[in-house]
């Protein structure tokens, strides 16, 4: 019989076999399977709504909320012009001998005058605001009504004017009554414009960070020694960041920025040994000329596993990169208005991918695992982090400041898998610089 | 729906084409890896993640040749790597090279798969390895050499003794089979 005829009897014989799985297999499977496309699909565009309506809201509610106070004060104005009309028909009803013989003496002159002009300045403020309040009250100053006439209507009108500003800028009503004069009233029409403005005003910042990444393990669980022994050989983590973010400005120095981070991790592990003696410290053996990896246990070639390379004094080096795009989303304060300032903001971020690639040793300390595959102890998604930065800015030119200062993110869950060799937590720190542009 | 579909349908991430798959394939695969790992629990194991490899890697199959060997083949390597500790040990037991020509039609036919298994698990880890590499998945020398990090030269003289080394199995269980009868 040829051999081939006898492969295909072997052959013909066992492969229509099959065997049960267990009920769970599936469940198993899927669990690390990555999100089905359709999800995918359904999760940015919850992200993408998000990033929008986050910002926008905000910025609507704080429009639309200025916006209806000041129609309620149109409102008020309104009412206002129809009292203070009646009131000067009224004076202009009365004898005019009767009030200037009663009420007016003639070492009362200058005083009125002044109040006149004084009150005439205001009225002239007041018609930059309503048109329909300036004619009447031109009218009252060009006729000379009556000075008490006209203070009353002044009086009146400040003091329904300051409630209506202290609606619009509590800051502004809590100054000391001095202050709340005639400069404070010249000023509310610029505050009232400026404020609806800042409601809607936005801006973007593009920035670059080098930073220093550490991980962070749990040398309690299941494999302290591989543990210690990846923590004592990683000899450096550089990464950097990047990204775009957009601004919105909820107050005057209140805002809330939301964009795209995407952070970089390049992770250096050194395994040293001494040639000749051929023992790593873990019981790893290298061969010194092919950088074979060899099992301790059964001293037997593996394969060329080793990543990296084995220099003349027998160390190992093996580079991994890590890379997570996250969506920071951070409120923060101004603390200076002028060409400078500093702006710190904290809040969340949330990973919407992460990636990895290269190796790492295995738990057992007898091989490597390929960190690129889905089969990883690392995680697809890592979920929330916490962020941090405080940054200078200073205007270079009308619209454009340059910012820098520094960031830190720390990672509230473990990168790597439950129930993973490794449980570890990502932080790091570094220099934000960038450039921003207000709209 | 046919495999094509299924496929296609997996490139989507559709979770319903991956589960059908997984459902299609599962079983027989299951006896795959039963072949290079001594239990259930760690077939189950190879099985997972060898699907998710599948899945992973699914976009990349191209549809040349069969689908079949393409996931067997996925599922040996995985379990390969399960058994990474296995380093291979070139067997060396003496066997007979010149067996006179012997019809193993009817012997094997006689047997039941459960029994021809056990003949093949018995023989020598080297040999048994490579035998159901090359007779039953269908993996070629060259890609049993490089999954196993030996020379083809030593994947084809393995083979040739496991072979060898089966057949005389066979030969005096017939033997004896005959005497009982």
């Amino acid at each position: 019989m040829q051999d081939e005829q006898f492969d295909d009897l072997i052959r013909q014989k066992l492969n229509s076999e099959e065997e049960s799985v267990s009920a769970g297999l599936w469940s198993r499977v899927e669990a690390d399977l990555p999100v089905a496309k359709q999800g995918v699909f359904n999760r940015s565009l919850l992200w993408l709504l998000l990033l929008f309506l986050i910002p926008a809201g905000a910025g609507w509610y704080y429009f639309t909320s200025n916006q209806t106070k000041i129609s309620s004060l149109e409102g008020n104005r309104s009412s206002k012009q129809k009292v203070i009309s009646n009131i000067a028909s009224e004076v202009r009803n009365t004898d005019d001998k009767t009030m200037q013989n009663n009420s007016v003496q003639s070492s009362d002159h200058n005083t009125l005058n002044n109040s006149i002009e004084s009150n005439s300045s205001q009225i002239k403020y007041s018609s930059n605001a309503n048109s329909t309040i300036s004619a009447n009250n031109n009218t009252v100053s060009k006729t000379l009504e009556p000075t008490y006439a006209i203070s009353s209507t002044t009086n009146f009108n400040n003091q329904v004017e300051n409630s209506e500003w202290d609606l619009l800028n509590p800051i502004q009503a809590s100054l000391p009554e001095a202050a709340s004069s005639q400069a404070l009233i010249s000023d509310k029409p610029t505050l009232e414009i400026k404020k609806t403005k800042r409601g809607i005003r936005v801006f973007a910042d593009i920035y670059y960070a080098p930073e220093f990444a550490q991980h962070t393990r749990d040398l309690g669980s299941s494999s302290p020694a591989y543990l210690k022994l990846r923590r004592n050989t990683e000899t450096n983590i550089y990464s950097h960041s990047q990204g775009i973010r957009a601004g919105v400005w909820l107050s005057t120095n209140f805002f809330f920025k939301t964009g795209i981070d995407m952070f970089d991790m390049n992770e250096r592990l050194s395994y040293t040994f001494i040639p000749g003696m051929g023992n790593l410290p873990v019981g790893m053996r290298i061969d010194s000329i092919n950088g074979y990896y060899i099992n301790p246990l059964t001293n037997a070639l593996v394969a060329d596993t080793i990543v990296g390379s084995v220099n003349s004094t027998g160390e190992v080096i093996i580079s991994n990169h890590y890379r997570f795009v996250n969506v920071p989303l951070m409120f923060g304060w101004r603390f200076n208005k002028g060409l400078w300032s500093i702006q710190s903001s904290t809040g969340i971020y949330m990973n919407i991918y992460s990636g990895y690639k290269g190796k790492i040793i295995h738990e057992s300390m007898q091989s490597l695992i390929d960190i690129s595959s889905t089969s990883t102890p690392y995680k697809q998604n890592i979920g929330i982090g916490f962020s941090a930065e405080v940054i200078a800015t200073y205007s270079i030119f009308k619209n454009i400041d340059v910012l820098i200062g520094p960031k830190y993110n720390y990672h509230l869950s473990d990168i790597s898998r439950k129930g993973a060799p490794i449980q570890e937590k990502l932080s790091s720190i570094g220099m934000f610089s960038g450039i921003r542009y207000n709209f | 729906m046919t495999d094509r579909e299924l496929i296609e349908g997996c490139i989507r991430g559709d979770r319903n084409c991956q589960k059908a798959l997984f459902e299609k394939f599962a079983g027989k695969m299951k006896v795959v890896c039963m072949r290079y790992v001594n239990n259930h629990e760690d077939a189950e194991d190879v099985l997972q993640e060898g699907f998710i490899k599948v899945f992973k890697y699914i976009s990349k199959f191209g549809f040349e040749g069969s689908f079949e060997g393409w996931i067997r083949k996925i599922m040996v390597n995985t379990a390969l790597t399960k058994i990474t500790r296995y380093s291979y040990k070139e067997e060396v037991a003496l066997v007979h090279s010149n067996m006179p020509v012997y019809d193993y039609g009817d012997v094997i036919a006689e047997m039941s798969a459960k029994e021809l298994k056990a003949f093949i698990n018995a023989l020598p880890d080297g040999y048994r390895l490579v035998f159901n590499m090359y007779v039953i998945e269908g993996f070629s020398h060259k890609e049993i050499a490089e999954s196993l990090s030996i020379s083809e030269a030593t994947s084809r003289s393995q083979l040739l003794k496991a072979r060898l080394a089966l057949q005389e199995k066979l030969k005096k269980n017939k033997i004896a089979y005959s005497h009982a009868g």
